[in-house]
């Protein structure tokens, strides 16, 4: 039995010796070439496997000498004691003083986790329970819009960790769903995505998700405002009611009851977020109800189990062997000693469209930070600028950069192994994800040894001062993921991965992961100008600065 | 047919027919436990012939059971089998063992019982006993490549015709039975409102002569090669589906403008271009023959790469046709129906029939379940059925008259009401309850008396 208990001080890897240590060994020119010469076992000794993934860090500019001083600069900053923390629901949280018990929301039904005196896996598993009550009612006909009709299509509006992360899974696992019931997204506050989906869309049989944790997200309430209306505007024509517009056509999903309550969600159609599920994290709660309504429940509950296989991973396996461990060190050694402070996420899978959208979010609103957990100014980089897109179509995009532009960029590529493998009828399918697989690993091969990696058609040596702009320099870092196969079980275990990732980054930087204090300005600054906007009259000016302001008044003379 | 029961018309056909000298040692050799191949037993029987039916002994009995709202074909099957006219025989493993059997049987001088007249094969049942590879291997070996042998069933376009191909016999033929009315089976097929024949060997019909008295009894009959009468089946049936569906989308107009559906239907029907029959609005169709042709036609058009559209949009329509009630049900409580009580009469897909396959009362029930609605069914033929299906279900209740417990309802739904019975509008208006009429059974005089008020297909009070 845990209380819940205020995060302690930790021990800062900033004034260990590893961090020295680390500094120094970074001033070494780290070749991948020569490294690779050196160890011919290299790929083996840099090299691990958690259940389906699997990991090869060889084409990071790294030895053992350097990794041993990364696994101690865990050690020095009690990376053990802050994974503890993190799950037995300590104020990881300091700046918010609260828990980040995310992997409580995937920790099974027999468990126990008492915070604040109480078993919080009870909550969370009454909170499944309706998600699968809703879902199935959805899913088998038997919810019905105003006039009676069964859904056909549910529309998610929700932005930030309440659109990426349930976009990112529907989408990475659509193979599984078993409904012809459509899910969409919105998030864009313009109300681009909406209006082009209303138009397709059936009022009698469409159902809205409004998910904010806070229900004050304005980018949210303003897409369902339109929605509302939308329907309203069909419903009146068949004697239909608000009051049976919104009973029959909106869940929602939010900590914040009263606010759902007073937008007009029906009780029963509320799910419960927590304050300890930060909004980024939060896939695996009720926000998962788009997940469910599309793969089903026990494909949602393979998606949680798959998570929770990752967290035991975390919290058991030695850092040695420790994916989010060895992935989160990798990530430090090369942002913060190597200065590589850009970092590309490349699945080389359609289905992980989204995954780098997804990571971008949760890595850079996360890390994204500049002051120590106890408000100290950071003197080292902490989150690189992360992005991404699927490898094949990054290759026709970006990949120039990476193979002959100036900046130094660390890279994940992803693959998973087998796919349309039962199918005979999906054999040009099959090639085509071998032709994809194989790109993966040239490409991974090309950065990480440039000419050289081809040395048998190209000599490093003989290129002419006249074909310099041939040249691949090589010896940008990279980690290569293999899944075994794409399923809610597997896409379950690598969020989670990178998750914990995140989390082993922030120890080590000894930063706060679970706040986003920096998007809080933009927000108040937004109301304050549109404030202006509806009741300026003919001059801007001495509003706010003179850019601005005249930009007000420009919008204002061609509205 | 009015004096089945006692056998009286069978020695008219025998008489008028002047078959193959059919005396006892001749015999009919049949091949299924559909109700087609049961009706026809009877019907054989019933034109003196001696009928051996070959079946799965437990389907046979069960489907017998099943059919037992079809009182007249099960009285005259238990008098045919009482008089040991009607034998039914446990379907052997092999065809190569029955057909063998009744060969032996031809070449032994002392037992001239067994001398086959034809082969009637229900392709839906043998399916599930032989491969066609192996009865069409057996009927090929066989030394009597004279005998006629029929096929009936619903294939896939052009199947039959493929099967009658493989088969090395000129007499091969195809009977669909788009005359057969459930509830009504026995008679009919016995006077067919159209008989169709498929041939192998074109005229060929004389060697069917067995059969001769039914094709002089149908209203219409029409023989073609094979192929064409199968296509001549599907077609059939898809245009009676096109036309249930058709009117069931204009109901939904009808609904909209205040107009009476049914009304609308009479007229259509004075038009002769159009005719009357399956204009009525309703809850759409069920039962197996419509699903079934539908769903092999919209086979054969994905064997073909053809696009169907006008199929699928029937199918479609009836889908949805059968929860209209539903629906209407739902916006009349404006979707409050949680825990309410309703009375739901009739069962079947048809009035008259026992038969539940296809019905609306299947969703309708599962709708009404999943919002905790207790449901009182009344259905006489169908009860046995609904039972059989539902023994499990806390909220249904099989009731044994209509009225009973109908002050404790909230609504009434009408699935199948058989024109025959007459409603008592007093006892409705009693509970001035909302009436839910799936099948358009009231009448208009029926509706205007009644105090509650009625949501019909396409009509309102």
């Amino acid at each position: 039995m845990n209380e819940i208990k205020g995060d302690k001080a930790y021990s800062s890897a900033r004034h260990s010796k590893y961090w020295q240590q680390l500094q120094t060994l970074a001033k070494h020119p780290w070749s991948l070439a020569q490294l690779f010469a050196q160890d011919d076992k290299r790929a083996k000794h840099f090299s691990v496997q958690a259940g389906a993934l699997y990991m090869d860090f060889s084409k990071q500019r790294i030895d053992q000498i350097v990794l041993s001083n990364l696994l101690s600069l865990a050690d020095s900053c009690e990376l053990d004691a802050r994974i503890d923390s993190l799950l037995q629901g300590a104020m990881v949280n300091t700046s918010e003083q609260r828990a980040a018990l995310h992997t409580a929301l995937r920790l099974p039904e027999t468990a126990t986790l008492q915070v604040d005196g109480q078993n919080i896996v009870t909550d969370v598993h009454h909170s499944l329970a309706q998600v699968a009550r809703l879902s199935e009612r959805v899913r088998n006909g038997t919810w019905r819009g105003f006039s009676g009709k069964a859904i056909t299509d549910v529309v998610n509006i929700g932005v930030g960790g309440s659109d990426l992360g349930p976009l990112m899974a529907t989408t990475a696992l659509d193979e599984w769903a078993d409904t012809s019931i459509e899910v969409h997204f919105v998030s864009n506050m313009d109300g681009t995505q909406l209006d082009n989906l209303l138009k397709h869309l059936n009022p009698e049989t469409t159902l809205f998700i409004i998910s904010s944790k806070s229900f004050g997200t304005v980018d949210t309430l303003s897409n369902a405002k339109t929605a509302l209306s939308w329907l309203l505007a069909t419903a009146k024509l068949r004697a239909g009611t608000e009051d049976s517009v919104l009973r029959r056509h909106f869940i929602g999903i939010s900590a914040n009851s009263e606010k759902m309550s007073a937008w007009g969600i029906h009780p029963e159609h509320q799910l419960q977020l927590w304050e300890w599920v930060g909004g980024r994290f939060s896939l695996w709660s009720a926000i998962g109800l788009a997940i469910a309504i599309r793969i089903g429940m026990n494909g949602f509950k393979a998606l949680l189990s798959g998570a929770h296989s990752m967290d035991e991973h975390f919290a058991q396996a030695e850092f040695a062997d420790n994916l989010p461990v060895l992935l989160g060190l990798l990530a430090v050694w090369n942002s913060t000693f190597l200065q590589v402070n850009a970092h590309t996420v490349l699945p080389y899978d359609g289905r992980l469209g989204y995954l780098p959208s997804y990571l971008t979010q949760l890595e850079m609103e996360s890390n994204g930070k500049s002051v120590t957990r106890n408000g100290n100014h950071i003197d080292y980089d902490t989150c690189p600028i992360l992005w991404g897109e699927i490898g094949s179509n990054a290759q026709h995009a970006f990949y120039q950069l990476l193979h002959q532009g100036t900046q130094q960029v660390s890279c994940d590529f992803i693959a998973c192994v087998r796919r349309y493998g039962d199918e005979a009828r999906n054999s040009s399918l099959q090639q085509q994800h071998e032709l994809s697989l194989a790109n993966c690993l040239a490409q991974s091969r090309v950065l990480a040894f440039g000419n050289a990696a081809v040395t048998d058609l190209v000599d490093p040596q003989t290129v002419s001062e006249a074909d310099k702009y041939k040249y691949y320099r090589g010896n940008q870092p990279s980690t290569t993921l293999l899944i075994d196969e794409l399923t809610p079980h597997s896409l379950g275990a690598l969020i989670a991965l990178y998750e914990h990732k995140v989390y082993v980054m922030a120890s080590i930087w000894d930063i706060n992961p679970f706040d986003q204090w920096g998007v809080e300005m933009g927000k108040q600054m937004a109301d304050s100008v549109h404030h202006a906007m509806q009741h300026m009259q003919k001059d801007a000016q001495g509003l706010f600065d003179t850019s601005t302001d005249q930009l007000l008044q420009r919008i204002k003379q061609l509205s | 047919m009015e004096t089945a029961l006692d056998g009286s018309h069978m020695n008219k056909y025998n008489n008028e027919s002047e078959p193959n000298q059919l005396t006892d040692s001749t015999v009919c050799v049949l091949i299924g436990h559909s109700i087609e191949a049961i009706t026809s037993t009877v019907v054989l029987a019933s034109l003196g012939q001696r009928v051996h039916l070959y079946a799965d002994k437990m389907l046979l009995t069960q489907q017998i059971q099943q059919y037992g709202f079809e009182h007249h074909l099960q009285a005259l099957w238990q008098m045919y089998e009482q008089h040991q006219v009607i034998t039914s025989k446990e379907l052997p493993a092999s065809a190569d063992m029955l057909i063998k059997g009744y060969e032996a049987a031809s070449h032994n001088e002392t037992d001239i019982q067994s001398t086959v007249t034809l082969y009637w094969l229900f392709l839906d049942s043998v399916k599930l006993a032989w491969t066609e590879e192996s009865w069409i291997t057996a009927f090929n070996r066989s030394h009597q490549q004279a005998l006629p042998v029929i096929m009936s069933g619903i294939k896939q376009l052009g199947h039959v015709a493929g099967l009658a191909q493989r088969l090395q016999r000129a007499w091969v033929y195809y009977v669909p039975f788009v005359f057969l009315q459930d509830g009504d089976a026995y008679s009919s097929m016995l006077n067919p409102s159209l008989w169709l024949l498929g041939e192998k060997t074109a005229s060929s019909s004389q060697h069917l002569n067995v059969l001769k008295p039914l094709m002089q009894h149908a209203q219409a009959t029409h023989h073609a090669d094979i192929a064409t009468i199968e296509f001549a089946r599907s077609s059939i049936m898809a245009m009676l589906a096109t036309r249930v569906s058709f009117m069931n989308e204009m109901s939904r107009l009808a609904d909209s403008q205040n107009v009476d559906i049914s009304q609308v239907s009479r007229i259509m029907g004075l038009d002769e271009r159009v005719g009357s029959s399956y204009l009525k609005a309703g809850w759409g169709f069920g039962g197996n023959t419509l699903p079934t042709e539908l769903a092999k036609l919209q086979q054969s058009s994905r064997t073909h790469s053809l696009d169907m559209p006008l199929l699928q949009s029937i199918v479609h329509i009836n889908e949805d046709q059968k929860e209209l009630i539903f629906r209407k049900f739902w916006q009349y409580f404006d979707g409050f129906i949680d825990n309410k009580t309703v009375m739901i009469w009739g069962g079947s897909y048809k009035s008259g029939s026992g038969r539940t396959a296809g019905s609306a009362i299947h969703p309708l029930l599962a709708l009404l379940w999943s919002y905790n609605i207790r449901t009182l069914v009344y259905s006489d033929k169908a009860q046995h059925e609904l039972a059989e299906i539902y023994q499990q279900q806390p909220l249904l209740e099989l009731i044994a008259s209509p009225y009973q417990h109908l002050c404790d309802t909230h609504a009434i739904f009408i699935v199948s009401w058989s024109p025959r019975d007459q409603l008592d509008i007093c006892k409705i208006n009693q509970q001035a309850m909302p009436v839910f009429d799936a099948q358009n059974a009231l009448t208009r005089s029926q509706i205007n008396s009644l105090v509650g008020d009625y949501m019909g297909i396409g009509r309102t009070k």
